[in-house]
């Protein structure tokens, strides 16, 4: 009280002071009472008490019917099981509800107790944890039926699989040998060394394949060609043009192409590795009846028409082989053979549009080229 | 003829002949303050009528063992008081459910309330005590209107008699200045 004391005024209680609006409004209330309910309700109240009564007296008159109780084991068995199948039914995953095994114990429970007072034993009186475990009794059950019903679709196989299983397995069998083969037989370093090997092997078969010292100048030829095939090409095209006008014009002029002078002249707009390889100095074996049916010789004794267009020997075979036997080319001093001087037109426009492809993929000036071509002439 | 002491009442009622005359006694007797005590709090009547029932009820059956360590007076204040109190714990759940706003219901009801006949200014007076505490407005109620003692409300509230002053005078500043803000905005609108 002496704590409230130190904080409430003396006069706590003065409305006037503290509260003169509710002052004014007084102590009425304005609830007002049913007329003569305070004096029906003692009444009233005795009424409801002697139904209460009666109820209390009818609830104290309730008996059970005799057996009941042993009748009401049987039945409490009956409805276990029939609750355990109707779970079972239910593949066990139904939800028995909360508090649905307190409240069987409890049922269970009590059970007990009346029978303890009309003398019997506990037969239902239920291990430590019965109820913890039960679920998962219950569950572990439900998966090995299902198990047991579902037995031959889990391990059912296909028609002729233990036929074909003999054969499949040998063959992988095989597969992984060979696989564990592969990846074993590889000694270390094999292929981060193979391509220094190779090369290595390479130069020793050159090297041991190298020509005499008097053969001809060995030329990757491949190489230049790979490199530069479509200049070659072209600067080839070009000069044939060139040589083909020259040609042309001292037939016109003289209609006789001596070995000397025109031979040799070619040979100065030919490729090195022809001159390497050719003697100049020699004349080819000529065999009168292919001169007789306009043919011309090559430089390896190859009859060739000269009647059809005819590539220059470098677009043909570019790479001048090792092996070319100087017997196998052969000049003599012998007196000038008869050259047919006239160009077929299919050649003429082969060499045109070779030069025109040369010129366009150099992007050279046809127009300076020509003056320079005149300025030579 | 004297009337009988609540003793008396109490020993005609554990006499299984006099029981239903002495139970009717101690109903004339106290159903007008108990029907008030729980009338201000509750503010219906049909809900005042079945708390006191109830409390009445508990008397019969509880007033065999009653042990008269406390006067019957005080015990059936307390009676009534903690079944009011269960009976607003109850309704203000329903009303939480239905409504959500206990204050909304309780001035429909001093609205619509066949038994309120209070006047504009009554009626600020009753939803001023509402918004009070639960046990201030017990305390409140039980000062003001039953013009109780402080010892008494100490026996039946079980409090001190000083946190009983605080309370009532916390409610009175409380209750005046609702009604003057009430007041004021009536003016001013």
């Amino acid at each position: 009280m002496n704590e409230y004391n130190d904080i409430l005024p003396d006069d706590f209680e003065n409305l006037e002071k503290y509260a003169p609006t509710l002052l004014a409004i007084g102590r009425r209330d304005g609830f007002v009472v049913p007329e003569n309910y305070f004096e029906e309700l003692p009444a009233h109240l005795q009424a409801l008490l002697t139904v209460t009564q009666a109820a209390r007296d009818k609830f104290a008159g309730m008996y059970a019917e005799e057996n009941y109780f042993t009748e009401l084991q049987q039945i409490v068995e009956i409805l276990i099981v029939i609750d355990k199948a109707a779970r079972d039914k239910n593949a066990g995953l139904t939800d028995p509800g909360e508090n649905y095994f307190e409240e069987l114990t409890a049922k269970l429970e009590a059970l007990n107790r009346l029978n303890a007072i009309a003398g019997d034993k506990k037969p239902y009186e239920l291990p430590a944890a019965y109820f913890n475990q039960l679920n998962d009794e219950l569950l572990t059950k439900l998966a090995l039926d299902n198990l047991k019903q579902e037995k031959e679709n889990l391990f059912a196989v296909p028609d002729g699989y233990f036929d074909q299983l003999a054969g499949k397995m040998q063959s992988f069998a095989a597969l992984e040998q060979m696989k564990q083969g592969d990846e074993t037989d590889v000694p270390a370093d094999y292929f981060s060394t193979f391509a220094s090997r190779v090369q290595e092997r390479i130069a020793a078969e050159e090297k041991k394949d190298a020509p005499a010292p008097k053969a001809g100048k060995v030329i990757s030829f491949s190489v230049h060609f790979s490199k530069n095939v479509r200049t070659y090409s072209a600067a080839a095209a070009l000069l044939l043009v060139l040589g083909a006008g020259y040609v042309w014009y001292n037939a016109a002029t003289n209609g006789v192409i001596t070995p000397g002078n025109n031979i040799a002249k070619n040979d100065t707009s030919n490729t090195k590795q022809q001159q390497q390889v050719i003697d100049t100095n020699t004349t080819p074996e000529v065999n009168p009846k292919n001169i007789a049916n306009n043919t011309t010789i090559t430089p390896n004794n190859t009859p060739v028409d000269t009647t059809k267009p005819q590539q220059p020997d470098l677009q043909q075979n570019p790479v001048v082989q090792n092996d070319v036997k100087k017997d196998s080319v052969k000049t003599n001093n012998e007196p000038q053979y008869a050259v047919n001087t006239e160009m077929p037109a299919e050649f003429d426009a082969e060499l045109q549009q070779a030069a025109i492809d040369y010129l366009m993929a150099n992007e050279a000036d046809l127009g300076e080229l020509l003056d320079e071509i005149g300025s030579k002439k | 003829m004297n009337e009988p002491t609540d003793k008396e009442l109490l020993e005609r009622f554990r006499d299984e002949k006099t029981r239903n005359a002495a139970f009717g006694q101690i109903i004339q007797r106290y159903q007008r303050k108990l029907y008030w005590h729980i009338r201000r709090m509750l503010v219906d009547h049909d809900d005042t009528d079945d708390v006191l029932q109830n409390v009445f009820i508990k008397m019969w059956k509880g007033l065999e063992s009653f042990k008269e360590d406390s006067q019957l007076y005080t015990w059936l204040y307390r009676v009534a008081t903690n079944e009011t109190l269960t009976f607003i714990k109850q309704r203000k759940a329903e009303l939480f459910v239905r409504y959500g706003d206990v204050e909304y219901n309780i001035e429909s009801k001093l609205t619509d309330d066949n038994y309120f006949r209070g006047d504009e200014i009554q009626k600020k007076l009753q939803l001023a005590i509402q918004t009070l505490p639960e046990k201030q407005r017990l305390v409140f109620n039980m000062k003001y209107f039953e013009e109780m003692k402080y010892e008494d409300m100490s026996a039946v509230l079980d409090t001190s008699v000083g946190a009983l002053k605080a309370s009532y005078h916390h409610a009175v500043k409380k209750i005046e200045e609702y009604i003057r803000n009430s007041n004021e905005a009536n003016m001013q609108a």
